[in-house]
């Protein structure tokens, strides 16, 4: 039986309830406020939309370990509140999850307020952020951490609390962020398929001797573009995204430390091909061994579009990656000599259908994962998504093993209102 | 949950530390609320239901924009000997007409004795005059004929006199400023009352009722003072006769009156800040605050009286009830707040208050539940009470009921659920605002008894417009409204028609030395116009013909009377006249508009946007329930008691009374969040007593035991509580609250017999089969995706081509920049339709070298709201920037545009058609001049264009451009091959800024597929001040979020 942290609870109960009354009653004063004559707020404009999503993993081969379930599922809510005012800006997009392990939970994934001091803009409260450049995977993203609670295949982003100042500097932009508490990642528990042969302990999280919860994080990055060419510039001190593990009566615990990382990204855009590649150098983070490491890493590919494609309106977007890690097999990441290959094709139709299918090759080990998606819209307003997962001889692959069986087949509907 | 409740184990530690620190807190900050009760005032206009954005209530603006604002008074006068033309009676009416002249406001006052009355005179050949010249001193003879033409005289029919000319009516029309409504109605009132009292003591020989909009805004300032001041204390007698009687605590019932009056004052302290005037439906919030705040505070005093017979320590009576109940209560709390919020979502801005106010009071309840009542407790004198409530006892007898013929309830009770729900069909929505109040107020008998006698007073409007400058005085038209007014009449429901038509009739007899035979329309425009410029002329003070034709003369209104009318009668005969206008006269068609129409129709249309509200509620109720049950199965059972109870409310009120009001639409909001508190604190003992390893028939013993008093007296408070709000004389509050309390209590019938069943069978089902639990997931996707679902558009003519190019390119620069709205239709072959809205905002660049700049955002369908398209465009050939906007993953990304053929979000129109062109893009070719298409009266030069690029999807367009303001009005593209593909129209052009035209419609069909795509602009906003900064992909988040 998993404990579960009673301290985490008053937590999890007072965000839920902030995050469930506070667009409610925020949207009631600016309603009530704009009916009135006060003046105050005549500028202010609500608006709230959102989706309500039902999701169903289904792993059709036996699973490798007691207790691992053959169906994973989730049902989710994502409202989304965005009051505008005349200087400021107020947005509120808590996640919503009831998963069919584990209890429900709310992230929010969106809650600040912005507004503008002369050319500067500030940001306060918790939000996710987007670096980088290439398909495969985004080394130099690093802001949120993320929510594995469907597997360590698939994580959602997690609002991160910080304190956010971007200016218009020379050609580019320049952000600054200060991110005073930090929030876990979320591991789904030993139920869950892809996951490490040892299951997680929900809720549970160590951290290295000298670092908290409370240290604050600190980001910067310049980015921007010069004709063809987009860049980005990015430094990053404090705790890692990616903890190491320690064991704990049988159970996985992430362990936290703090790191220092530096990355580039970089794409020129020519015509119908695309350049791509990031770059990062990280100091102090535990490898796959356990110790800690500095290391490069980095992924480089290109995309290349055909429109159009035998006459009909579909695109078809084809493209290459390769990723290289210093530390070789000891890469916690698992990328340390991989080769992705894959195809989107768009439909460009009434219902936005589209494929994908990607293949990742591990160049060492021989091992190979499939991944083939589709999507459109059903009727206004539902869309659906089914995808299929295939590990293959991943049996041999030091890093991702214990994923040998959970050949998935994933089903998602989701209705936007 | 159990966890979950430590936090509260926690605060009740706190609370009795600290209990006169958290106190004064929090009485600090309620009273920092409820200093804003002082800004508080009354709304007195009968219009306080209907919205700006109402699209019915838009309609009548325009409609009183165009003739006039009618605020009306009818006086209707009855004398007792049956006979209006008296030379007394007449005397009477006209000295009440002259002191209705002197009222506040006035414009204007009709009465029979001052009725225009025309006839021929032989030498000045008409005559306009008084229908009684001296009313004063009238012969009996005199006031015979008077009769006679009043009898005869259409005009007057059942709107001035009746039939048998026994009773009659001072019609008074004002123009109120409608800078203060607060103040204007009741001036008016508070002349008028003592006016009508005073003739009434003078003539006791004659009745006297008054009615009107005037007086009907007035009853409705009368009838939220009257709630507030007979309900307040019945309401407060009667909840805390029901604490008393159930705990026995003079105490008790002290805690409760504090807690209760504080929220309801706080309640009305928030609207007060928000400086809206009160109005009936919201008089009500406080008496709904009170009723909570006792459902709330009983789970705490029940609690600390079952501790006093275990010990006498006065902090543990407060903290075990904090620690035990803190988490239900905020639960409760909290979903009721929903509730009421989700109220916010009504058409009707009363509701909208009504709503948030109660929500506020909420706030206040739960504040003053886990900090007063504790502190009150520890220190009030009250006595230690040691046995126990002999009514437990009782609700363990019922458990063992329920138990033992759960088969029989299982099957049994949903047949009555659905033999109740059933009368849901019977239901009609009926908003007569007329009889919003009910017999005891007098202006209500006054309806009754004018309609009765007189004629209707709700009015359809039609306004029948020529749309030509004086066309009304086109014989032909007339005849037309002649035959419409005649349609009218013949419809058993109207009692008076009011129209030009009658007049002109009248005139054209009189300009004949009265010949009867020539009671028809003239036979030329000519007499029309020279008839109504005499009788305009002659008319009396006051009196014009401006509130039955519009300014310029090009339409004329038809007003019907209607009395007692309903919803569906109403629709009925709008049904018909629009029927006659499609069959006779199409050119006329015009939509019924007036305050009747406004009312008939406001039910009708808060229902679809209330269900959204309900299902918004729904899913975050559901999700607390969720949070707090921890389980997807049992929260999916849960939706069962929640849902049910308001479906047999409905069911019964169809059976019963059949016809609701305004109120019905928020009703199952309003319960849900109610409602749930039940089925949350039965579940919770359920559920925890299965934890523990109970059997289901066990956990349903225990949640008997343990929750079944409190639900119980709970909710007959509720129900007591709004059984007295159901007295109210305001019929949108009276069908609330009983519609209220009926929900409540079939949900505590459905929480009690069918609920228990229901979880015993789910918990055998388990046992017998389903090994896979896929089962539950399914279930959660069968149950949730439909109600998600419910919730739910030569060298020579080179040159001159070229001119043509330039010269609209020319009148086309320096705008700066605009944003405006667009809305695609796209239709297939087979008429299938979808739908695309965005808003676009386009910068132009100063520097002809370079491209504008533009930002595409999308909101709908709603799954790619938010996904937003940047383009920076370059001058031909070189490729346009572009970056894409993902909101799912916030990622900002550069993507390739040598895309120019390819269709724009999957429109006949392609990237190509809908980029920024610079002249030199293309050469141009002149070929001949002719009448525009689709504007016949404008020159149109046919240009040929062909691209330089070889990129491009086409190989040539023609272009129609007008020659006035070089707009274009047609383009017909030919693909490579060059083949005629697609076709182009524009129409509905304005101008902006006084210069630049832009087309509101653009229709293109693909000839090829059969295809076509229609996109509407609208919203255009030019030099809004947007910066070359806010096109750039730093700003693509904030620009996705609509500033």
């Amino acid at each position: 039986m998993i404990a579960k942290d009673p301290r985490n609870w008053p937590r999890y109960f007072a965000s839920g309830v902030m995050a469930l009354s506070l667009p409610f009653c925020l949207h009631a004063g600016v309603v009530a406020a704009e009916e009135s004559d006060a003046g105050l707020f005549d500028q202010w404009d609500v608006e709230h939309y959102g989706s309500l999503e039902a999701t169903v993993d289904y792993f059709p081969r036996d699973a490798a370990y007691d207790q691992q379930d053959d169906v994973m599922a989730t049902v989710e809510a994502n409202p989304v509140m965005i009051i505008t005012g005349d200087q400021s800006e107020i947005v509120l997009e808590p996640r919503l999850v009831a998963p069919k392990h584990g209890h429900a939970f709310v992230d929010l994934k969106e809650g600040f307020v912005t507004t503008s001091l002369g050319e500067m803009d500030l940001l306060v409260g918790a939000t996710t952020e987007f670096w980088g450049k290439n398909e495969a995977a985004n080394l130099v993203d690093i802001i949120n951490t993320k929510d594995y609670t469907m597997g360590l295949q698939s994580g959602e982003k997690q609002g991160m609390p910080m304190v956010k100042l971007g200016q218009a500097l020379g050609p580019g932009y320049l952000d600054l962020y200060i991110m005073p508490i930090f929030i876990e990642n979320r591991y789904a528990g030993a139920q869950s398929r892809l996951r490490p042969n040892m299951a997680y302990r929900p809720g549970v999280s160590r951290y290295q001797a000298g670092v908290d919860r409370q240290d604050t994080s600190t980001a910067i990055r310049y980015s921007g573009y010069y004709g063809d060419l987009d860049y980005g510039i990015s430094a990053f001190q404090g705790i890692t995204r990616d903890p190491g593990a320690v064991i704990d009566g049988g159970n996985l615990l992430p362990l936290y430390h703090d790191i220092t990382q530096y990355g580039v990204d970089l794409q020129w855009t020519t015509g119908e091909t695309i350049y791509k590649t990031e770059l990062i150098q990280r100091g102090d983070q535990l490898n796959q061994s356990g110790i800690e490491d500095d290391y490069t890493a980095g992924i480089a590919g290109l995309e290349h579009t055909l429109y159009g494609i035998m006459d009909s309106q579909g695109d078809l977007a084809l493209f290459a990656e390769y990723a290289h890690d210093s530390r070789g097999d000891d890469a916690a990441s698992g990328l340390q000599n991989d080769l992705f290959m894959g195809g989107i094709l768009s439909m460009n139709d009434v219902d936005d259908t589209q494929y994908r299918v990607i293949i990742g090759y591990d160049l060492d080990e021989a091992s190979r994962s499939v991944t083939a998606e589709y999507s459109r819209r059903v009727t206004t307003g539902v869309t659906l998504e089914a995808s299929f997962y295939h590990p293959d001889q991943m049996s041999k692959d030091t890093h991702f093993y214990s994923f040998d069986r959970d050949t998935r087949l994933h089903t998602a509907i989701k209705y936007s209102w | 949950m159990f966890l979950m409740s430590s936090l509260f184990s926690r605060y009740a530690d706190l609370v009795v530390r600290r209990k006169f620190l958290l106190s004064f807190l929090s009485l600090i900050a309620g009273f920092a609320v409820i200093a804003g009760i002082p800004n508080l005032t009354l709304d007195t206009d009968g219009r306080v239901f209907m919205d700006d954005q109402n699209p019915d209530k838009i309609m009548l603006d325009r409609f009183e924009q165009e003739y006039a604002k009618d605020d009306t008074l009818s006086i209707a006068i009855a004398p007792q000997d049956g006979e209006v033309f008296t030379p007394e009676t007449l005397a009477v009416i006209e000295s009440l007409t002259e002191d209705a002249w002197n009222l506040p406001y006035v414009r204007l006052v009709s009465s029979v004795t001052r009725f225009q009355n025309t006839y021929a005179d032989g030498d000045i050949g008409l005559v306009v005059e008084d229908l009684v010249v001296d009313p004063y001193n009238v012969t009996p003879e005199e006031a015979a004929a008077a009769k006679a033409t009043a009898l005869s005289r259409i005009e007057l029919d059942r709107n001035l006199i009746n039939r048998d000319a026994s009773v009659t009516q001072i019609g008074v029309i004002f123009r109120l400023p409608g800078l203060d409504l607060t103040r204007e109605i009741p001036e008016i009132m508070e002349e008028l009352i003592p006016l009508i009292e005073a003739y009434r003591a003078q003539h006791p020989d004659i009745k006297f009722y008054y009615t009107g909009s005037v007086p009907l805004g007035y009853q409705f300032n009368v009838a939220s003072q009257d709630d507030g001041a007979t309900l307040t204390p019945a309401m407060l007698v009667a909840m805390l006769a029901v604490v008393g009687f159930l705990l026995r605590t003079v105490t008790g019932v002290f805690c409760v009156t504090v807690v209760a009056v504080l929220s309801a004052l706080i309640s009305l302290g928030s609207l007060g800040w928000t400086y809206i005037p009160l109005n009936s439906a919201t008089a009500i919030a406080p008496l709904m605050i009170i009723t909570l705040a006792v459902a709330s505070t009983v789970h705490m005093l029940s609690s600390a009286r079952q501790t006093m017979a275990v010990t006498n320590d006065r902090r543990e009576w407060a903290r075990k009830a904090i620690a035990d109940h803190g988490l239900a209560i905020t639960i409760a709390c909290l979903t009721t707040a929903i509730g009421f919020l989700s109220l916010n979502f009504s058409i009707s801005p009363p509701f909208r208050q009504l709503g948030n106010m109660v929500a506020a009071g909420m706030l206040g309840i739960w504040v003053y539940t886990l900090t007063l009542l504790p502190t009150l407790i520890m220190i009030l004198p009250g006595k230690q009470k040691a046995n126990t409530a002999g009514i437990d006892r009782v609700m363990q007898g019922f458990g063992e009921f329920v138990i033992r013929n759960q088969r029989r309830l299982l099957l049994g009770i949903p047949v009555v659920i659905v033999a109740f729900s059933a009368g849901i069909a019977s239901i009609k929505l009926e908003d007569d605002f007329l009889r919003y109040f009910d017999e005891r107020y007098e202006m209500r008998q006054a309806t009754d008894y004018f309609e009765d006698n007189l004629g209707g007073l709700n009015v359809l409007e039609y306004a029948l417009e020529t749309g030509v400058e004086s066309g009304i005085n086109n014989v032909d038209y007339l005849a037309k409204v002649e035959a419409f007014t005649t349609f009218l009449r013949a419809q058993p429901e109207v009692s008076h028609v009011r129209s030009i038509s009658d007049i002109i009739k009248q005139l054209n007899m009189n300009m004949n030395g009265d010949d009867a035979s020539f009671y028809r329309l003239p036979k030329s425009d000519e007499e029309v116009s020279q008839y109504l410029f005499l009788y305009e002329l002659s008319l009396g003070y006051g009196m014009d013909l401006t509130d039955q034709i519009n300014i310029d003369r090009s339409a004329i209104r038809v007003t019907a009377y209607v009395p007692r009318t309903t919803t569906a009668s109403m629709i009925a005969l709008d049904g018909r006249i629009q029927d006659w206008f499609q069959n006779n006269a199409p050119e006329l068609t015009s939509p019924v508009t007036g305050q009747t129409h406004v009312y008939t129709m406001i039910s009708a249309r808060d229902v679809p946007a209330m269900l959204q509200g309900t299902l918004l509620a729904l899913v975050f109720i559901s999700f607390i329930i969720l949070l707090v049950l921890r389980d997807v199965k049992l929260g999916i059972i849960s939706l069962v008691p929640n849902l049910i109870p308001a479906a047999m409310a409905f069911g019964l009120w169809g059976y019963s009374v059949g016809t609701v009001t305004l109120a019905v639409s928020i009703v199952v909001a309003m319960t849900l969040g109610i409602v749930v508190d039940d089925t949350v604190h039965f579940m919770l003992k359920y559920a925890e007593a299965k934890k523990r390893g109970e059997t289901a028939e066990n956990a349903v013993r225990y949640a008997f035991k343990s929750v079944g008093m409190a639900l119980t007296v709970t909710s007959l408070g509720l129900v007591l509580g709004f059984i007295i709000l159901g007295m109210s004389g305001f019929a949108v509050n009276r069908d609330l609250a009983r519609l209220t309390a009926i929900t409540l209590s079939f949900a505590l019938f459905v929480d009690f017999l069918f609920l228990p069943p229901l979880l015993i069978w789910m918990d055998k089902m388990k046992k017998t089969r389903l090994p896979n639990k896929a089962v539950a997931a399914t279930l959660a996707l069968a149950v949730l995706l439909p109600l998600g679902m419910m919730a739910a558009p030569a060298m020579a003519s080179a040159e001159k081509g070229l001119q043509i190019a330039q010269e609209q390119d020319k009148r086309d620069l320096g705008w700066g920049d605009f944003s405006v709205v667009g809305r695609m239709v796209l239709k297939n072959k087979a008429g299938k339709e979808s739908v695309r809205e965005f808003k676009t905002m386009t910068f132009e660049e100063a520097d002809p070298t370079l491209g504008d700049k533009s930002v595409i955002v999308f909101t709908r369908p709603r799954d790619v709201r938010g996904t937003s398209l940047l383009t920076h465009s370059n001058i031909e050939p070189e490729d346009d920037n572009q970056w894409l906007f993902l909101p799912a993953l916030k990622r900002v990304k550069r993507i390739s545009s040598s895309n120019r053929t390819g269709k724009f979000v999957s429109s006949e129109f392609s990237y190509e058609d809908l980029g920024s062109e610079e002249v030199d893009d293309n050469t141009y070719l002149w070929l001949e001049d002719l009448p525009c298409p689709g504007a016949e009266d404008l020159t149109c030069a046919k240009v040929e264009i062909t691209p330089k690029n070889k990129k491009s999807g086409y190989s040539k367009r023609i272009a129609f451009i007008d020659l006035d303001e070089y707009r274009n009005y047609q383009v017909e593209y030919y693909n490579r091959r060059g083949d005629l593909e697609k076709t182009l129209t524009f129409s509905d052009y304005r101008q902006y800024l006084g210069q630049y035209w832009r087309a509101h419609a653009m229709d293109m069909k693909n000839v090829q597929t059969g295809k076509s795509t229609t996109l509407e602009w609208d919203e255009y906003l030019f030099q809004s001040g947007l910066t070359v900064e806010t096109f750039e992909p730093k700003s693509l988040p904030k620009l996705s979020r609509g500033k």
